[in-house]
């Protein structure tokens, strides 16, 4: 129990209470560490699909206050359950599945699309220490499975029977794909500056005060990148029901 | 480290569970169920579809993707230097810019032959 470890690695610090605690009623060691494994993936997964919602109600009311309008306001205080009830009513709409679509395909891309962006959070930091899990090829890893997103869209246009679909899906790839080297080059910046490709040290290569900070040095990229990010997504959720 | 692996692979398991489990219960539980064949037709803006909706598409298309292919194993070769560039010396820095270098006359070829024309 140290005081000092509950701020400087937080989730350390609950980490070791929690073992201590399943082995202090009897669970072997390892089956403690597979549990706490679990209750880490079932934390992160969530909070980066919760988090969302607010932010989801968070731009809907500056986008109103912006065209002169009140935005959700009525559902839970301000709103702010305004996202969880739009889901509800999603959830009991007819799911419908054109005729000649191939169904397996046309019903994966969609879960699929959300894979490739849910997995991505398995080695974000949150902040120093704080971070699903920080392997040692992090940027890598956000690299190679953020582009299955590509790869969710050409299967939901192929797999639609349409051919609208199958031409956007075309020129929609065509586009990302097109962003996808630049991005990867620009984020070879910070991984030469941090010599790293594990987020953490990335994370600790930025604190002002380290010896050699890149933050200052990493403007100009991250420019770039935020243009690349303007361009390459367009607004997921520019067209909904006011 | 393994550790760190069976984290992202119940990661990816948990990552497919929150996206399928609504489409799950939307189609089984809470869903209607009222199918018509007028309901269930590709939507192509009230026509009928016309042929075959899985053509061949314009080859160009392909190339455009090949080239893309090329480029970006290219960019996994550079992660490697990357992490190593604080140990290698001024010879691997050269190297990496020769490597660029022939892959940018690859480019400027392909370029020129017109595959990265929109077709």
């Amino acid at each position: 129990m140290d005081f000092s470890q509950l701020l400087s690695d937080p989730i350390g610090f609950i980490a070791g209470l929690l073992t201590g605690l399943l082995t202090g009623i009897g669970i072997p060691e390892p089956a403690a560490r597979v549990v706490l494994m679990v209750i880490g993936v079932i934390v992160v997964a969530s909070f980066c699909l919760v988090f969302p919602l607010f932010l989801i109600w968070f731009e809907r009311r500056i986008v109103a206050r912006m065209q002169d309008r009140m935005g959700p306001n009525r559902v839970g205080p301000q709103g702010l359950l305004q996202t969880i009830a739009d889901a509800l009513k999603l959830l009991t709409k007819e799911d419908i599945t054109p005729i000649g679509a191939d169904k397996i395909a046309y019903n994966i891309a969609p879960v699929l699309a959300v894979v490739a962006v849910i997995s991505i959070w398995a080695v974000i930091p949150f902040a120093h220490n704080i971070v699903g899990t920080d392997v040692n090829v992090g940027a890598l890893y956000i690299v190679s499975v953020g582009s299955l997103g590509t790869l969710a869209i050409m299967l939901g246009g192929w797999a639609s029977n349409n051919k609208y679909a199958l031409l956007g899906a075309f020129r929609t790839v065509a586009q990302l794909v097109s962003y996808e080297v630049p991005m990867i080059l620009s984020l070879l910046v910070p991984v030469i500056l941090a010599r790293s490709m594990g987020m953490n040290d990335i994370v600790r290569a930025q604190e002002v005060w380290f010896p050699g900070g890149v933050v200052h040095r990493l403007r100009a990229h991250r420019r770039a990148h935020l243009l690349r990010q303007l361009g390459g997504r367009g607004r997921p959720h520019a067209v909904r029901p006011a | 480290m393994l550790n760190d692996w069976a984290f992202i692979g119940l990661f990816l398991i948990m990552a497919a569970i929150f996206p399928g489990a609504p489409i799950v219960l939307n189609s089984l539980i809470f869903g209607p169920k009222k199918s018509n064949p007028v309901k269930n037709s590709a939507y192509e803006c009230g026509i009928e579809t016309v042929g075959d909706t899985w053509v061949q598409f314009k080859v160009q298309y392909y190339i455009f993707a090949l080239v893309f292919v090329v480029f970006d194993v290219e960019t996994v070769f550079l992660f490697p230097f990357a992490v190593a560039f604080g140990q290698v010396g001024l010879f691997a820095v050269v190297e990496v810019v020769f490597f660029i270098l022939i892959l940018a006359a690859a480019l400027v070829y392909a370029w020129r032959k017109g595959a990265l024309q929109w077709v």
